[in-house]
């Protein structure tokens, strides 16, 4: 049974694969090269899924119109091509954490102070 | 010369030019101002040359307010004073402390950092500090240890130094000889003044009234008197001196008491650093190789807290351990081991070496554990607990006041409601948020905060505990409305009573007290002298 104490861990590292840069190497799951669905290319990111599930119903319940899928894939995608390798997805998503919060585009979940981009990908772990 | 109040006949009445009540950080910082002087001296210590249980009874009262630390103990009564439980962190006092900021209702001091520079500059000495040193940027060159790269519009990195060895803090040890040796200084130990008498006018002080505790009573008549006492006992004896001034000494405008600060500090969340180095960093605590102890905090800058309007929040990181590694290196079998080491290490022989070597050995696991740990610094987790430590708001309602109950000399004890603001609450939560984006706008981790900002000043998470800093009570102000003494300490409206120590503090500040008591203390000598020449 997960403690609370690996519970945040594994937030943690949910939340480092999106932002850290020297964390989510150790956290992706494989460097892929293939291409793949940009669903699956964001997701693929996180290392553990479940632990992002409850940011991500939190932050859908405070902003619920964003709680679809494919709105949330072209939030965070941008309009990139609709194949991506990890490696790619997880380059754009750590330049929109960073600008993130350069602009202040910060939110808090559960306690935990992070940035948009990455409320909306634990908010699409919750909806896959 | 130390003399046991006991030892005075009973009714016996003695003259002196100035007495100090209490024999703490600030009263022992004044007897050794006036060491030499012409004048004669008569300081007073409450307890014996240690703290003695039935002494700290006389501190004892009930609390009303958010919990706090049984006031019994909070205070050594003794010579010396609380620096003998003296935890020995210092850091002084910002310029940024002492401006009035229209945001902060009643802040500002009279006085700014430059009225008392040099005596700041005395008290780095006596506390035999490394003076003036007090920039992070030169403690990170001289350590080696880094400061975390916040952004520098949003946070500055303030370090405290911790006097070390402990010996070092006890100024009735260390200062014993000084003050036992000063010719013209008379300590009479074990004396407690349970009233402070006036003429008819209410307005010079003369005579202070004694007890000893199962021993006799007995009249000191000063010329000049100064109360250092501590943020209680302060309060407590200018109330109780009600003969002629039915409120109290100095409280014709229902000051004394109110304003109570202390440094409100919780566990206010946790900092969840990428790299594993954080706990590398400055803030610490570290002790360096020539034996200086440091420990460093986060603060707001001047321009962020004034932007934010805000009170000033310090946030310090501590490092957490691995659960197995706590209990083990809470265990009994590794405390008798490190003791072992400890004494062997010192030359001397372990005490009850055969029993000692018995417990660590059927505690082998612990000790085998904890000390692997230590070595290899494996005890050490990632995330970061960080504490929150306010400057709170000045609250009238955060007060101390006389209750009917009476100690065993008969003096009224003191009830204490501490009390705190939504301001003070805000400002913390506020101050731990934007630290928050700042560590991840830098890349460094993520932060979970660990406590609401709900509006009340009531509730607080449940690790709220003080820091034994006792100030507010006789605070500050050129204005007698404002404030129970003036500029120079001086009670207002008396003519021969100062009040030395934190009470006079108006606001806490950024710093810890005890080395603005002593740099106080040495400013108020000063003043003192001049006016007995």
């Amino acid at each position: 049974m997960a403690t609370p104490t690996t519970t945040r861990r594994r937030v943690l590292n949910v939340l480092m694969a999106a932002g850290g840069a020297a964390v989510a190497s150790s956290v992706i799951a494989s460097a892929a090269p293939d291409r793949l669905p940009l669903q699956a290319a964001l997701l693929g990111v996180l290392s553990h899924p479940d632990g992002a599930r409850n940011i991500g119903a939190r932050y859908l319940s405070l902003v619920p119109a964003e709680g679809d899928e494919r709105h949330l894939v072209n939030l965070l995608a941008k309009g990139a091509p609709g194949l991506m390798a990890r490696d790619e997805a997880r380059a754009l998503l750590q330049n929109a954490v960073r600008e993130d919060f350069d602009q202040g585009r910060t939110v808090e979940l559960n306690g935990w102070v992070i940035s948009r981009t990455e409320a909306r990908l634990c908010a699409l772990a919750s909806l896959a | 010369m130390l003399i046991d109040g006991r030892t005075i006949p009973n009714g016996q009445t003695l003259q002196t030019d100035v007495c100090i009540i209490g024999s703490g950080a600030a009263g022992i910082t004044l007897a050794r101002a006036f060491s030499g002087q012409s004048f004669t001296v008569t300081l007073l210590a409450g307890g014996d040359l240690k703290p003695a249980p039935e002494t700290q009874t006389l501190n004892a009262g009930p609390n009303v307010g958010l919990p706090y630390f049984a006031l019994e103990y909070c205070r050594a009564r003794c010579f010396g004073g609380t620096t003998t439980w003296w935890g020995g962190h210092c850091r002084p006092l910002s310029d940024f402390d002492f401006e009035a900021k229209d945001w902060i209702p009643r802040s500002g001091w009279p006085i700014a950092r430059k009225d008392i520079q040099s005596f700041r500059t005395e008290a780095e000495e006596i506390l035999n500090l490394r003076m003036g040193h007090w920039d992070p940027k030169t403690w990170a060159a001289d350590s080696g240890l880094k400061e975390l790269p916040l952004d520098p519009q949003l946070f500055e990195t303030r370090v405290a130094q911790i006097i070390s060895p402990s010996s070092q803090r006890r100024f009735g040890t260390i200062f014993r000889k000084d003050i036992e040796s000063a010719a013209n200084v008379t300590t009479y130990l074990n004396a407690n003044v349970v009233e402070i008498d006036t003429d008819e006018t209410g307005q010079t002080v003369t005579a202070l009234k004694l007890a000893c505790i199962d021993g006799p009573r007995f009249t000191i008549v000063p010329k000049v008197c100064i109360l250092a006492a501590g943020g209680l006992e302060n309060p407590r004896l200018l109330l109780v001196s009600d003969r002629v001034q039915k409120a109290g000494l100095g409280n014709q405008h229902d000051l004394v008491g109110r304003f109570f600060l202390e440094h409100p500090r919780f566990e206010a969340g946790t900092f969840y650093p990428v790299n594993s180095d954080a706990g590398e960093m400055l803030y610490g605590p570290h002790k360096l190789l020539d034996g200086t102890a440091i420990k460093s905090y986060f603060g707001l800058t001047p321009g962020c807290a004034r932007a934010e309007e805000i009170v000033d929040v310090q946030l310090r990181m501590e490092r957490l351990y691995d659960p197995a590694y706590k209990r083990s290196r809470n265990s009994v079998g590794f405390n008798v081991f490190r003791r072992m080491v400890q004494q062997i290490k010192a030359g001397e022989v372990p005490e009850s070496l055969g029993s000692s070597i018995a417990t660590v050995f059927s505690d082998i696991d612990n000790v085998a554990l904890a000390t692997y740990m230590t070595a290899f610094k494996k005890g050490l987790i990632g995330p970061m607990r960080l504490t929150a430590r306010v400057d709170p708001t000045p609250n009238p309602d955060s007060r101390v006041t006389l209750i009917d109950q009476r100690d065993e000399l008969g003096v009224r004890r003191v009830q204490l409601d501490w009390r705190l603001t939504p301001q003070d609450k805000r400002s913390a939560r506020r101050v731990v948020e934007l630290f928050a984006q700042a560590v991840g706008k830098s890349g460094l981790g993520r932060v979970h905060i660990g406590f609401e900002d709900d509006g009340s000043a009531a509730q607080w998470p449940p690790s709220l505990a003080g820091g034994y800093h006792h100030m507010g009570t006789t605070r500050m102000s050129d204005d007698p409305k404002q404030g129970v003494v003036d500029r120079d300490c001086r009670v207002h409206g008396m003519s021969n009573l100062w009040v030395a120590g934190s009470s006079v503090f108006p606001t806490a500040g950024s710093g810890t007290p005890t080395m603005m008591i002593i740099t106080l203390a040495l400013r108020l000598a000063e003043d003192v002298k001049k006016r007995m020449a």
